[in-house]
């Protein structure tokens, strides 16, 4: 089949065309670092070089001086990490209802759910934000975390694994006497942890990622999530750059980690999803 | 006792997405800058937003944004994972680093990619001019070269999705059908052409529609790289729901037009899923 | 038409034997079954005539010719895969003639080869659905019907009827048998069912981790195996082994009885282990038996024209008597048999003759 003398010219363009694309892919992130890293002089030096001669870690330091960028991040992990706890439960509770249990009108509101994966977020934004303002949770964590508590791809994803749960084993704990609490809790979560861990990976790193809902419910800056103190940084500080790059480094780390360590899950729930997207 | 178990899920969706699309709906048939009452005005946003010449410039932008961006996308995700699919070792690794750009927030890219992109010192112009091109393009300040660079980030951003999810396409195609074909004298591309690219439809399939619906939402690219400028060259459709509602204070006017982009997603949706069965084909 | 030429055909993945070795001869026409437990490397054998794997070392020929670097479409062969392997996205006329058009084959001649390839298997009226709308036996021969269009010089058929129940599997054993007989094409046939293979083979290779234990015809093999493994291969209840050691006149078995063993070519010294190899229906009414075996009954199954009864031998070895009729309820049971039917193997299950 694979005769390696015919193929081997096609094999070493497949494989050049390869690292092109790593190399393109991966090099604006070694130019963020390397201008992170910089001194002003060598910043505005033309032509630009990747290499740093003389490494500057100050940057860094400045971008918690010159904005709360501290509070930021900690804000950032507090409404990223409720939000991902809170998807759990909630997506979880309703997958198990469509993927275990028999009730009318099931399918109904499973479609419902489907559907709301093809309404933009953008569309739902300003009526959200009127409902958020209304209850007064404006610059509150509550008004960050509430709107994203539920989604309707996680409890899909949920679903579609529960599904696989063979029926004769929680049909076998009903006969043992389990509540379905009971079988929830201790049948189908642990037996469903992949696809929760390929959830909560996914939902951090969309959280994490979040703009454009902070940016119109939070005026504080104590209140400010990582990538709105990010973008509060480039309009204070537009050109300079270091700064900037080591906001960007910083803000980025967390996913980058989380993305690494997990993502034979992450994607494996991406694809698992062959339905609706981020 | 199921209702239990949909309880919290039920009084969240309702709140934070059923109630607000009939909402967005309702606002969109007002006049309301939050200080004073709703008015209602029927239809007016809408014909405005017709009318509205900034509007239109919008919808042009945002048309060329998905019709650059979608394709390329499209082609280069399908192209790299074909090649990533011959690979023996070092996928794993390999498609990390393909991916590390979508999970990266798009304010981080947009940032540093505007400082690729900067004239004077920006490392793309740097590259243009080792290469012997004497006036390299403005890029983030020039209208004519704007867009363009926002599109060259939504590729560099967005390819690595379609790639993964082509790549689990390919990985499900069964080795066995290869086996038949090889004997059937199907071999490379008449492989990739009547074997690979029909059997790939699914995923092909719904690549295609979120890349397409996700292009439509395009906006923090804009925010950060070029703030809709210059002079709108780059204002996009969900940029101009964001200036409209929260610089502006025209609710109903941003929910009009937040309405068509309801509208424009519903439709490629449902146009899509008619044609399916046209070229999908599902094993 | 074309024969097929195995000479010391080897297989390694990564430095891995699988295959060690394989020298055979497939004689035009033929039909030849790979017959062996799983892991054998018989699939793999019959990939690497098909092209679809390599060859690590020796040579494989088809029709005279070498074919080890020749491309798997241009061999003359057509294979039959146990997943049926169809293109889901084509309709069955589309897969039947896939491989014609892809060599550029005009259009009208297609439409008749397929036409004539359906017509012989019967699912002229299957032609325009897809395999998702086919029952696995439809789709089985489907996957049979796009090797005969493709008029190949050698079918190849991988395990075909593994998938299927056991009803259907023996009506298209049937079909297969007769497919043979109307084309006289060579065909080699992989499986690891001993019935399929002795039912359907002129010749049968079986085999056992990588190596070819013995090659021949059905009944050759069946009353003349080489070894105790191709001896308990072939065979359904499976053949009886009892162990013993040489003695003077005969063999003694673990209880002290001696029974004879018929003359033997190579007489072994005394004291050696031996395996005595006895088949089910030796025990069933010989006309006149000469020898006998008193045995405890476990348990005696009827199958109303015979019966099975399962019996503990002197060293508490499970053996099987076939009965004519129905067997009497009974704790013991003195089987006769021919010393002339005895098999006998020595310690490493070779035959002694």
């Amino acid at each position: 089949m694979a005769r390696p003398t015919r193929h081997s010219a096609w094999d070493w363009v497949i494989f050049i065309a390869l690292l092109a694309g790593v190399i393109i892919t991966c090099a604006p992130f070694a130019w963020m670092i390397s201008t992170a890293i910089k001194p002003n002089a060598e910043v505005f030096r033309f032509p630009p070089t990747l290499w740093v001669e003389a490494p500057l870690w100050d940057n860094f330091l400045r971008v918690f001086t010159v904005i709360p960028f501290g509070r930021a991040f900690a804000n950032s992990l507090m409404v990223t990490g409720a939000i991902t706890i809170l998807q759990l439960i909630v997506c979880s509770m309703a997958a198990y209802a469509f993927a275990c249990l028999q009730f009318r009108g099931r399918e109904v509101l499973f479609l419902i759910y489907l559907a709301a994966l093809m309404v933009p977020s953008q569309v739902t934004l300003i009526p959200n934000f009127l409902v958020v303002r209304n209850l007064g949770w404006i610059d509150t964590y509550q008004g960050l975390i509430l709107p994203f508590a539920f989604s309707s791809f996680g409890t899909f994803l949920l679903r579609q694994y529960f599904k696989t749960i063979p029926r004769e084993l929680i049909e076998a704990s009903r006969l043992d006497g389990c509540s379905h609490w009971r079988i929830y809790l201790f049948i189908v979560l642990p037996l469903g942890k992949p696809a929760l861990a390929a959830l909560a990976i996914f939902a951090f790193v969309s959280q994490w990622n979040n703009f454009l809902w902070p940016l119109i419910t939070t005026t504080k800056p104590e209140m400010q999530t990582v990538q709105i103190a990010l973008s509060t940084l480039q309009g204070q500080f537009n050109t300079d750059w270091p700064l900037l790059m080591a906001g960007s480094v910083l803000a980025t780390m967390p996913v980058l980690a989380v993305f690494i360590l997990g993502n034979k899950a992450f994607i494996s729930g991406l694809t698992a999803g062959s339905f609706g997207g981020k | 006792m199921a209702w239990l178990f949909l309880l919290p899920s039920l009084v969240l969706f309702l709140l934070f997405t059923g109630l607000p699309v009939v909402a967005a709906l309702v606002i969109s048939f007002t006049q309301w800058d939050l200080f004073n009452p709703p008015q209602f005005v029927g239809l007016q946003n809408y014909t405005s937003l017709f009318n509205d010449r900034i509007f239109g410039q919008v919808m042009g932008n945002t048309g060329l944004y998905v019709l650059a961006s979608v394709p390329i996308q499209i082609v280069l995700g399908l192209l790299f994972a074909l090649g990533l699919n011959r690979v023996i070792h070092g996928k794993t690794v390999l498609r990390i680093a393909y991916f590390l750009p979508v999970v990266t927030s798009t304010i981080a890219a947009a940032l540093v990619w505007s400082w690729l992109f900067n004239t004077n010192f920006g490392v793309v112009n740097a590259l243009l001019s080792a290469v012997g091109i004497a006036e390299p393009p403005k890029w983030l300040s020039s209208s004519k070269w704007a867009m363009p660079a926002v599109i060259i980030v939504s590729v560099w951003q967005n390819l690595g999705n379609g790639m993964v999810l082509f790549l689990a396409g390919l990985q499900n195609i069964r080795q066995d059908v290869y086996d038949a074909a090889a004997l059937d004298a199907a071999r490379g591309w008449k492989r990739l052409w009547f074997i690979t690219l029909p059997l790939l439809s699914p995923t092909t399939f719904f690549v295609l529609i979120i890349t397409l619906i996700g292009s439509f939402q395009v906006f923090e690219l804009v925010f950060i790289m070029t703030n809709a400028g210059p002079a709108n060259a780059t204002n996009t459709l969900v940029f101009y729901i964001y200036q409209n509602g929260f610089q502006f204070y025209q609710m109903g006017y941003a929910s009009a037009a937040a309405m068509i982009l309801f509208a424009i997603v519903l439709f490629i949706t449902l146009v899509q899923y008619r044609l399916q069965n046209r070229w999908v084909h599902y094993g | 038409m074309a024969d097929v030429q195995l000479s010391g055909v080897q297989k390694a993945y990564e430095g891995h034997r699988v295959l060690h070795g394989i020298d055979l001869a497939i004689e035009d026409g033929a039909f030849c079954v790979f017959v062996g437990p799983s892991g054998c490397g018989k699939s793999t054998l019959l990939r690497m005539i098909a092209g679809l794997e390599e060859v690590t070392a020796g040579v494989i020929s088809i029709g005279g010719a070498e074919v080890n670097d020749t491309d798997p479409a241009d061999r003359g062969v057509a294979m039959v895969f146990q997943s049926y392997a169809l293109y889901p996205h084509m309709n069955v006329a589309e897969n039947m003639g896939f491989g014609l058009r892809m060599t550029g084959t005009p259009r009208a001649e297609i439409d008749r080869r397929v036409s004539a390839a359906a017509e012989t298997l019967r699912i002229g009226e299957l032609l325009r659905r897809r395999p998702a709308q086919l029952s696995g036996g439809q789709r089985q021969r489907v996957a049979i019907g796009r090797a005969i269009t493709r008029r190949p010089e050698v079918f190849l058929f991988d395990e075909p009827l593994s998938n299927l129940d056991a009803e259907l599997r023996v009506q298209m054993r049937v079909e297969i048998a007769k497919l043979h007989k109307s084309l006289g094409n060579t065909m080699i046939y992989v499986t690891h069912d001993q019935t399929e293979a002795m039912t359907l083979a002129d010749k049968i290779v079986v085999m056992r981790a990588g190596r070819v234990e013995q090659a021949g015809k059905p009944l050759d093999l069946y009353v003349d195996p080489d070894n105790a493994f191709v001896a308990g291969f072939l065979g359904s209840p499976r053949m009886n082994f009892l162990s013993a050691t040489v003695s003077n006149g005969g063999a003694t078995l673990s209880d002290g009885q001696i029974i004879a063993l018929p003359p033997l070519f190579a007489s072994p010294t005394p004291g050696t282990a031996l395996s005595i190899g006895l088949r089910p229906e030796h025990f069933s009414q010989p006309s006149e038996p000469d020898a006998w075996l008193d045995l405890k009954v476990d348990v005696t199954e009827h199958l109303g024209g015979t019966s099975f009864v399962y019996a503990r031998g002197p060293g508490g070895e499970e053996v099987i008597i076939e009965q004519r009729g129905a067997a009497p309820e009974q704790d013991q049971i003195r089987a006769g048999f021919r010393v002339a039917d005895v098999l006998v193997f020595d310690a490493d299950g070779q035959r002694i003759r």
